[in-house]
């Protein structure tokens, strides 16, 4: 294989990773509109890296998503709607997700505290959070959690000094996910404190938490 | 069905849809973790691939790894276009996808998604961590080295030297 040869893999491998950027990635787009050796390498690649996007868990846009895709091209809009066949390849799609090819192909994230919401007075914790990715990220886990349907449970990060600041309501079953806003994640440190708090439905109205139902302190994970 | 589209057959084109934008959505939103942001890249996906159907070489490979390089490459514009932001509204977190698998094309698929994940065992520890950032997360070599606390030649070549060796194990 030349050594030209190899180049173009290792463009066209980046290019489909993605890691190709810049005016690197803009001169690689221009070559690949006349250059059938790059197309070629191209097509390979996405075809060896099929698996990764297919390993993602499929979910449902909205509806109206196909009715934007029509308006945008000025396709003629069937006056039947589609929904329920619609529905029905999604959910196809998801029972195809059965076999666990890739269980370890993604990372185990990294661990930066975890905190057990317990009710003040003592008891079981209902919520367990881990800090994840350096303060990046938080998952939400309800462990004994009372469901309240015509309220809503609210996740707040209790600084040393000053207010709660929400970090965004919270399921009261299964888990959450949240991103964490750059400024927030100091806080998220081992040592720092978590509260969940009852609010009406879709948080607190006033910007600071209603009743306080459960408080916990950040640790370090254990092994 | 994507051969259909390049003669302008809607029908196809929403059969195409159909079939795959429930696994196409899924990938955008785990790279993109906005709802709102997800669905356009989706969308401007398939706009691309009704405009563009005939620049598609059946020749050249089959028509689904094709459609995942503009979706990815929509999602890549987007991260590249904004700064990452909180998710605006609760839903966006909470449908998330967690990372399960789920090959789209069953069997046929499972060979292939088998044989890249004994390759992608076989890297090094650096190299599949920087890889798969990169690919689940859209991460350029700069932001891969800052999340990754490495200098940015190095980063480069765990992914230049990654990329290298899965090559030499998926065509041997």
């Amino acid at each position: 294989m030349s050594i030209d040869t190899d180049d173009l893999n290792d463009l066209a491998g980046e290019y489909v990773l993605g890691t190709l950027a810049g005016a690197e990635r803009v001169a690689f787009e221009g070559r690949l509109q006349r250059d059938t050796a790059a197309m070629r390498a191209v097509a390979l690649w996405a075809q060896h890296l099929q698996p990764l996007a297919d390993a993602a868990t499929p979910a449902i846009p909205a509806p109206q998503l196909w009715q934007r895709i029509e308006r945008d091209l000025g396709l003629p809009t069937r006056t039947k709607t589609r929904g329920p066949m619609w529905i029905a390849a999604a959910v196809a799609a998801a029972i195809v997700a059965v076999a666990f090819l890739f269980p370890d192909l993604y990372m185990k994230p990294d661990v930066n505290a975890v905190a057990q919401l317990a009710p003040p007075t003592g008891g079981e914790p209902a919520f367990v959070v881990s800090v994840l990715d350096d303060q990046e990220k938080l998952l939400i886990r309800a462990a004994t959690v009372a469901p309240q349907p015509n309220n809503s449970y609210e996740l707040w990060v209790v600084p040393q000094t000053g207010a709660p600041i929400s970090l965004g309501v919270v399921e009261q079953a299964g888990e959450t996910e949240r991103d964490v806003a750059e400024n927030l994640r100091p806080l998220l440190a081992v040592g720092g404190t978590l509260a969940v708090s009852l609010e009406p439905v879709g948080g607190s109205t006033t910007g600071a938490p209603t009743t306080v139902m459960f408080v916990g302190a950040l640790t370090p994970p254990s092994e | 069905m994507l051969i259909a589209c390049q003669t302008g057959d809607t029908e196809a084109f929403s059969g195409l849809y159909r079939l795959t934008s429930p696994q196409l959505f899924g990938l955008a939103l785990r790279i993109l973790r906005r709802r709102d942001w997800a669905e356009e890249a989706v969308q401007e996906c398939f706009v691309t691939i009704w405009r563009r159907a005939k620049d598609y070489r059946p020749d050249l490979g089959p028509a689904l790894p094709w459609i995942t390089v503009i979706l990815r490459n929509k999602c890549l514009d987007r991260l590249r276009r904004e700064k990452p932001l909180q998710p605006l509204d609760e839903s966006a977190a909470a449908e998330r996808p967690d990372e399960g698998p789920s090959p789209l094309e069953g069997a046929l698929a499972a060979d292939d998604a088998r044989r890249l994940k004994d390759c992608v065992d076989e890297l090094e520890d650096d190299q599949r961590k920087s890889i798969l950032l990169a690919y689940y997360e859209g991460l350029t070599h700069e932001q891969l080295a800052a999340r990754l606390a490495t200098p940015l030649g190095t980063v480069k070549s765990w992914i230049r030297r990654g990329l290298q060796r899965l090559k030499r194990c998926l065509e041997p």
